[in-house]
Formats: structure tokens, C-alpha cells, sequence
């Protein structure tokens, strides 16, 4: 599916514009990455992307038909949107229930709203939870679980506010594969993270929002080469590199960094 | 000393066994669930041990809470819980006021903490129109203010933007070795700066090392379940030692190649 937005214009009651004209698309099977600072519009963004906000001008398209049209249900269904701190939100005794929830309200075959419950924890390696109170969790447990719950709805579009924020390496790690899975199978992943790290390893494309305006779109590497204060170790190690070797290249992840200056070093 | 929560089969910190000396900077690294915060709390007796014992200028803070808190304030990771008061300038003179500290002293001190974490003449703003890492800098002139021999700091950057961090690392490293410094974090290019690194997993202390040492100890890391910050990754693999960032690891394959740098 493709997700577009179109000249998205919000406020929140009695304040200030906090997203002024935001264009911008996913296409299936793409990983987007959204970074900016604290406050620049991030995750009002993202609750515009299933109308949980509704723009006061532009449109959200999908496959070019005007969202605003369709029904919510089946919008909310299409487009799945985990909060930051998503955990909060868990509340059903068992894991398995809370994973359950949101299927089982999309009014599915109880066959089916099992074989999806346990396929989103798998996906999280959260199957062995299955039958844990959700109390009885460590955060990176219950962050895993609650974005099962969402990846429950199987949801074309998913999007991401802040999934390895207070998460470990290994559980961060774990989660930027699963995002690198679901594109492959074909399903759009929105990212929205402060660890522009993360971002420049998963990302098709990224999108640098900044007091509520566009400021970069497009490859990690035309937006993070143009925008080196927002630019992940990589490319910052490249930027001082290039002063010296113009012709080095312009490497946005780890791998393609390491092979790059690893040429350089062997001449 | 050991600490387990009520309705826990296992113990959040357990045989912990270590001193963090005057103007030390003190860095404490681990997975989650590895008993970091669980150890700032028993600092200054927001969690009692119940085994062994902590003593913070050779007071137990069990028994004596007051005179720990008067040496041991407290940064936490989320800006929005550290601050209360309406306007920054209350804010930081907060915990002067419970103590009753006279009004001529409170305002030196407020002026003094603000300045010292860049934020001079921010004592009329509001905090809710600050940034995240100007909040938790303001948090930070709080805990200057009270001016405690201890500073504990738990993830004060976890919550923030790279602007905001890159903020708070620097007031906190140009804190070092005027405070003693303990600062929890899991990810390990924010503690490059501390003299040492306490590295904990599941409640136990794996390692205390300077944080050269355990970038050059892979296997140590894996054992953490800690990942090296890309810049020192990168430098590891391509054989050029330790390096802690971007900056430094440009100069070591600039050297390496020997390009003469300025």
C-alpha cells in the first residue's frame, strides 16, 4: 500500500501550527524514517498518518483515495500506529489476551485470531510470554509485546513512535531486523526515533521534520550528508574524511562504512 | 549488598561489592533489568538493602535518609517528572527552599546552578516552552543548587534528542572531578568520559573497568549484552584500536594513512 500525505496543515485547540504543509509518501515495502528534534512535529505526524488526527487542511491518500473518506475502522485496520511508550497501554491479564485484543475486535474467526496472536509474538520472540501476567514483564518485555499487539491487526502500514526508546542494545537490535522483515514482505514501516543510528541502518528513506516543516526528504544519504548535525557516526566519520579524499563515497550504514574506509585503508 | 522487590523470585541487585571515591565520575552500564536504577534508588534510600549495607560519606542511608540527601541528589530520565515548579527559577530553587536556605544564598545558588548548565537568564521562563534537553538541564541546576558532594544521575539522556543530549553530556562532563559523579546509562558513548565503568547484569557486577577497557573487551560486551557506539564498532573492525567517535576515528585511519591533519 501506499501512504501519502499532502500538504498537512494541524494545530492542536488554542495553540500554535505545529505541522505546517507537510508533504511526503510511503510506497509498499518501504521503510521511512522520520527524525527531528524534540517537538518538531513527530508524533502529532504520526497520528495524522490513521486520522486519530484529522489535518485542518491537506489529505492523507492511500493509493491515491482520500483517506478521510473511508472508514475509520478499516483505516485503523490498514494502518496500525504503536505510541511511544506503547507498553502503558497494555492491560488484559495474560500476554496472549492483550496480543488477542485488537483481532478479536476486528471481529475475526477465533481460529484466525489465534493464528495471528501467535505469529505477532513470534515475529517479537515473545512467545514464551505468552501465558505471563503483563506485570510480570522487564520493559523491553512488555514494549515487544505491546508492538505484537499491534502487529496483530496485520496492518499494511505500520507505524513506529519511538519503538527502542529505554531498550537495550540487544532487544533495539532485535526490533530493527523484525522492521527489516516486515518491509521484505512487503509491508510499510514508518520509523519515527531520536537514534539516527538506527534509522540510517533500516531506512529506504528519512525524513528530517523540523518545527513542524519538511526540512530534508529523500535517500538516508541526500538527507544526512546535507544535514550532518542531525547525521548518524557513520556519516559523520565519512564528512571528516571527505576533506582529504573526495572521491570516498557516500556510505550512510554500518556495513557499507566499514567496506568503504576498510578500501580506503588498503589502498 | 543485595535488594529484591516484594513479589520478585530474584534479587534486582545482588553481592554488589564496590566504593566510588571523592570527584570520581563513576559510569554504570548494564542491560535493562541489570539493577542500574535499583542501585541509584538505594543511594540515597529511595530502596533499602536488604543485605550489606551502603554508606555514603559513612552514613547508612537507611538510618540516617537526611544527612545522605543533603550529600546525594538525584537526576532521573524523564525530563518531564524532574521538574514541578511554574517557573525554571523555582524550579532550581526547589530543594533550597525545603531546606530553609536563607533568600540571598538561594538566589546565588540558582544563578550560579543556571549558569553552570548554559542556561543563564532562563530564570523567568516557563519550563513547559523549554526543550527536552534544556528541561533536563534544568533539572540538573536543581541538583547543582542543593550543592551536594554526590550527583546520581539515572539516564538523564535516554529520553532526549541528539541536540539534547549532546547538551547534557557536556554540562555533565564539565562537571567532572568538581562532583562525584554517578551516572547510569545503557548506552556507552554517553559514559566515555568517566574515569571508570560499573557494569552490571542481572544484578551483578560483571566488570569495573575505565571505559577504554571495556571498548576493547568485545567479549565482555556480548557478555553485557551491550553494543560498542558505532564509531567504536567501526574502528574495531577495522583494526585501528579504540576509538570513542566520529572525530577520533577520522584521524586514526588519517593516520594510519599517513595524512597529516591539523
Amino acid at each position: 500500500m501506499r501512504l501519502e500525505l499532502e500538504d498537512i496543515w494541524y494545530s492542536y485547540p488554542g495553540g500554535r501550527a505545529v505541522l505546517k504543509g507537510i508533504s511526503l509518501a510511503v510506497a509498499e515495502g518501504e521503510v521511512l524514517g522520520i527524525i527531528g528534534p524534540t517537538g518538531s512535529g513527530k508524533s502529532t505526524l504520526a497520528r495524522q498518518m490513521n486520522l486519530l488526527l484529522e489535518p485542518e487542511r491537506g489529505r492523507v491518500l492511500i493509493d491515491g483515495e482520500d483517506a478521510g473518506r473511508m472508514d475509520r475502522r478499516e483505516l485503523r485496520r490498514r494502518i496500525g500506529l504503536s505510541f511511544q511508550f506503547p507498553e502503558a497501554a497494555l492491560f488484559a491479564p495474560t500476554v496472549r489476551e492483550d496480543v488477542a485484543f485488537a483481532p478479536r475486535q476486528l471481529g475475526l474467526p477465533e481460529e484466525e485470531v489465534t493464528e495471528r496472536t501467535e505469529r505477532a509474538l513470534a515475529a517479537l520472540d515473545a512467545s514464551h510470554l505468552a501465558e505471563r501476567s503483563i506485570y510480570a514483564l522487564s520493559g523491553g518485555e512488555k514494549r515487544r509485546v505491546a508492538i505484537a499487539g499491534v502487529l496483530a491487526m496485520e496492518p499494511e502500514v505500520l507505524v513506529l513512535d519511538e519503538p527502542t526508546a529505554g531498550l537495550d542494545p540487544a532487544s533495539r537490535q532485535a526490533l530493527i531486523s523484525l522492521i527489516g522483515d516486515l518491509a521484505g514482505e512487503g509491508r510499510s514501516v514508518v520509523l519515527i526515533s531520536h537514534d539516527v543510528d538506527e534509522v540510517a541502518e533500516v531506512s529506504d528513506r528519512v525524513c528530517l521534520l523540523d518545527d513542524g516543516v519538511v526540512r530534508a526528504f529523500g535517500t538516508p544519504a541526500e538527507v544526512f550528508y546535507a544535514n550532518p548535525d542531525f547525521a548518524p557516526a557513520t556519516v559523520r566519520t565519512v564528512l571528516h574524511l571527505l576533506e582529504s579524499f573526495p572521491h570516498l563515497g557516500r556510505p550512510v550504514r554500518f556495513g557499507e562504512t566499514l567496506s568503504v574506509l576498510g578500501d580506503l585503508l588498503e589502498g | 549488598m543485595s535488594c529484591r522487590y516484594p513479589g520478585s523470585s530474584r534479587a534486582a541487585v545482588s553481592g554488589l561489592d564496590f566504593s566510588v571515591y571523592e570527584g570520581e565520575y563513576v559510569g554504570v552500564a548494564g542491560p535493562n533489568g541489570g539493577g542500574k536504577s535499583t542501585l541509584v534508588k538505594l543511594l540515597n534510600r529511595l530502596l533499602v538493602a536488604c543485605e550489606g549495607e551502603v554508606r555514603v560519606a559513612g552514613f547508612d542511608p537507611a538510618a540516617e535518609p537526611h544527612e545522605v540527601r543533603r550529600r546525594v541528589s538525584v537526576v532521573f530520565q524523564n525530563p518531564e517528572s524532574n521538574i514541578i515548579a511554574p517557573s525554571v527559577e523555582d524550579d532550581v530553587a526547589f530543594g533550597l527552599e525545603n531546606l530553609g536556605v536563607e533568600r540571598e544564598e538561594m538566589r546565588r545558588r540558582v544563578v550560579a546552578a543556571l549558569s553552570s548548565v548554559g542556561l543563564a537568564g532562563y530564570e523567568r521562563r516557563e519550563p513547559h516552552t523549554l526543550s527536552g534537553g534544556e528541561k533536563q538541564r534544568v533539572a540538573l541546576a536543581g541538583a547543582l543548587a542543593m550543592e551536594t558532594e554526590v550527583l546520581a544521575l539515572d539516564e538523564p539522556t535516554s529520553m532526549l534528542d541528539p541536540a539534547g543530549r549532546r547538551e547534557v553530556l557536556e554540562v555533565i562532563r564539565a562537571l567532572k572531578s568538581r562532583r562525584t559523579i554517578v551516572h547510569v546509562s545503557h548506552d556507552l558513548s554517553d559514559l566515555l568520559a568517566a574515569d571508570r565503568v560499573l557494569l552490571l547484569r542481572r544484578g551483578r557486577l560483571l566488570a569495573d573497568l575505565p571505559p577504554s577497557g571495556l571498548l576493547a573487551d568485545g567479549r565482555l560486551l556480548e557478555e553485557a549484552g551491550l553494543v560498542l557506539p558505532v564509531a567504536a564498532r567501526l574502528a574495531a573492525g577495522l583494526g585501528l584500536g579504540v576509538c570513542t567517535g566520529p572525530e577520533e576515528l577520522a584521524r586514526a585511519v588519517l593516520k594510519r594513512l599517513g595524512v597529516q591533519t591539523r
